[in-house]
Order: C-alpha cells, then structure tokens, then sequence
C-alpha cells in the first residue's frame, strides 16, 4: 500500500504547545515510513527542528492574508511535493480551510473538517444555545465588543468572570480593573468580540475525538487536568473513564453531525457535582500523541477515514495512566532559518554535527 | 456517578494512595483511615466503626468516634461517601 503525503500545521511547542507536532508523533507511531510535510507561518516553528519532525517544512501565508495567498502557495508546494492529506491544527485555519474544502480536493489534497454551520454552532458566543439544544449545562456568557459592555456583563453575571478570547487566551477578573485589563489584552491580540463568563469553580477536563461526520464518534479520550499553566493549559492530566464526560460529548457530536477531529474542555462544578461544557475546540488538543502512545491514535484514524473511509477499533487508555509536559531545547544552525526565510522551504539532513 | 459507590470504585495501592478512575482524582490514607475504609467496603455500617477502632487503638469509644466522625464528614466532602 502507497502511503498518503500528509501536511501538517500548527507545529511549534514553546510557551503554548501547537497540536502539529503531537500529530506527527502519532502519524510516525502508525507509519513509520511515511512522509510528513510542515507547513508553518514562522521559520521559528520548533517542531519542524524534532528528530521525529516533518521530513520537509515549507512556509505558508497566515490566514489574514487570505485564501488566494495560500491556494498559490499550495500550488507552488505541489509542484515540488504531493499532499493526499491535510491535516490544520490551529484554530483559525479551520474555517477558511472548511471553505477552501472544494478547492483543496480538486488539487488532490483531502481533509476531516466539519461542515460550516457546525462550526458555527460551536463557537464561542453559541455555546450556549448547542449546550441548550444538547440539554447539557455551559456557564452563563455574554459577548462585549467595548470595555463597557464586558463590564456590564460582569455585573449581571457577578464576579469573579472569566474573560475569553475569540480563538484563545481566557484571563479571571475579579474586578472591574481586572476586567478592564484583561479585556484589552485579550482584544488588542484577538480581536472583538470578547467573551464574558461565570467563574465556575472545580476540575478541568478535556475529551478528544473524531466526529465520523454521521452523527458518531471513532472513540474518546477523557483527561482531568492535574498541573495548569499560567495560562490554564493543562501541563499534566490523567486518563480517566467517566460515563457521564462521553455521554455528553455523544449528545454534542450527535446534534452537530461532527465531522473531523475536536477537544471538548468542560468543568466540573464540585458544588453541585454538574459538569459544564465550557468550549469546543476543531482540532487535535497539543496532548493527542498521550493517547496514541496506548496505540488510541486519532491522527492516523483521520488518514484511516480519509483513505479507506473506515477505522479499525482503537484500545482504550486505561484510567490513571498520564502525561506531563516536559520542555527541552532543540538545536539548528542559522544556515536553516535563512533557506526558511529566504526560499520558505526545509529539509532536515538530521545530521547537524 | 452514585456517589455511595465512590468509594467502592477507588483503585488503593498497599500503601494507601488511591486513584479514582471516574474523577481523575488521587488520595492518601494513613494506616488507620486505610483501615476504616477497608472496613466500610467490606460492609461494615458507619455506626460499628468507633467501636472497633477503639479496640484496635486501645483508647476510649468517645475519643474513636470523635476521629471516626471527623473522618467521615471529610470523606463526604470529597463526595467518597
């Protein structure tokens, strides 16, 4: 069997890991041989300087440039490498490349995505209407395009809030001057509008999947976070088999006929013992590789689905297994970045002594 | 989740940490708690535990009950009970 070429984004694993390079791990476990492209924003990417990195990276045009942009840079890439598969990893990619489906596959290139309006139907400012129509509970939200209107929001909502960004970063305001800062943080770096949340407080959990696109999923994966970044990103989370976690995840999945990968993240409300979806994310969460190392490995059942339309059943991770994140440095010469930077493309000779 | 199976569910090592596969959550146990507990998931009601612990420790019915009843509110609230 020809093994397909599959792109990847999202590869770099600083401060605030990227999906892509968990991605190419997982791809590497299941098919060793295959050839993984990187398609990154920023010579700086560090995934792509991993010894188990993307046999070949090639800079791309970030999404505010615009799909023309990318489609001729795609082409260009063609011409020098196949692709069968994409797989985005980042969260603003996804609905341009939901758009850019058609185009994609008459260039041969295929991908897992979801249809528009259930994108749409997940976003932030609807959650609450999907968690209604799911009869699952969200925190209580409203959306602020100013300063005043977040403000208003939180005293209706009552403090302390959570303050969201559109795509990412969520700070806690337990103020009014806490809420003004964070508001213009976050909209200064994502724009308008901001989210204003009810602070619920207890454990954090993340559920990853792969929707089939008929209303199923190819199986779950359900983590408590243990460290938290400063950020709130989970450094270390444990397995964990909790009926009630995968039961709502169906429910979501089943109503928006999900198609592609996805992270739910939902908190659990110790007071009442109720939990609540807080976001639903499009893509591979950066800890999919934790999963495949059980042999649960969600990145090759996208190829699986987009090459034979089917996928073989997954082991479960057994509950108290875990991951914890851990940092190292990676080492490259300047010769790299400057053909990066310079011709926009790179192949590791995985030789740099 | 019943939180009356709860503590059921856990996964104790000999060493008294316990895992709790449904939570995520872990705990630790000193080696009487560990005894109480192995005692409630054997079946033992609540009511006979400060008599049988005051028989283990050798100290008085009231002082037992006194730590067994602060030791089971804690377990409720972390919803074992």
């Amino acid at each position: 069997m020809t093994l397909p070429v599959v792109a990847v984004t999202g590869l770099n694993r600083g401060e605030n890991p990227q999906p892509g390079y968990a991605v190419v791990r997982s791809l590497r476990r299941a098919y060793p041989g295959m050839t993984i492209l990187g398609l990154i924003y920023d010579a700086m990417e560090s995934g792509i300087f991993a010894e188990d990195g993307p046999d070949c990276s090639y800079t791309i045009p970030y999404p505010t440039a615009g799909t023309p942009a990318l489609l001729e840079r795609l082409d260009f890439i063609l011409k020098r490498h196949p692709i069968n598969i994409l797989i985005p990893s980042l969260d603003a990619e996804i609905e341009p490349m939901i758009r850019l489906e058609s185009q994609l596959a008459s260039r041969g290139i295929r991908t897992l995505l979801p249809s528009l309006e259930a994108f749409r139907a997940r976003a932030k400012p609807s959650l609450g209407k999907l968690c209604d129509s799911c009869e699952c509970k969200t925190p209580r939200s409203e959306t602020a395009i100013d300063v005043e209107e977040a403000a208003a929001a939180a005293e209706e909502i009552g403090y302390p809030v959570m303050v969201k960004g559109q795509f990412y970063d969520a700070h806690c305001a337990k103020n009014e001057t806490e809420l003004a800062k964070a508001f213009h943080e976050i909209s200064q770096m994502w724009g308008v509008p901001v989210l204003v949340q009810e602070c619920i407080a207890g454990g954090e959990f993340n559920v990853l999947g792969i929707g089939d696109g008929r209303g199923g999923v190819t199986g779950l994966c359900c983590v408590r976070k243990m460290i938290l970044s400063s950020k709130g990103k989970g450094l270390a989370a444990v397995a964990l088999h909790e009926p009630r976690l995968e039961e709502i995840t169906r429910r979501i999945v089943k109503h928006l006929n999900w198609r592609g990968p996805f992270e739910l993240e939902l908190i659990h409300d110790d007071a009442t013992d109720v939990f609540h979806v807080i976001e639903m994310n499009p893509r591979f969460p950066a800890w999919v590789d934790f999963p495949s190392s059980f042999g649960m490995n969600f990145p090759a059942q996208v190829v699986s689905l987009l090459t034979k339309g089917t996928v073989d059943p997954m082991p479960v991770v057994p509950a108290g297994r875990f991951f914890l994140r851990h940092q190292t440095e990676l080492f490259g010469s300047m010769d790299d970045i400057a053909q990066l930077m310079t011709e926009g493309v790179w192949q590791p000779s995985r030789n740099l002594a | 989740m019943k939180h009356r199976k709860s503590l059921h569910r856990l996964h104790f090592k000999p060493n008294g940490f316990a895992f709790d596969p449904a939570t995520g959550r872990s705990y630790t146990f000193n080696a009487s708690s560990l005894m109480i507990v192995n005692w409630l998931r054997a079946g033992c009601s609540e009511e006979e535990i400060p008599m049988r612990l005051a028989n283990e420790y050798e100290t008085s019915p009231a002082a037992a009950r006194r730590d067994v009843d602060r030791f089971l509110a804690s377990l409720r609230e972390y919803r074992l009970l």
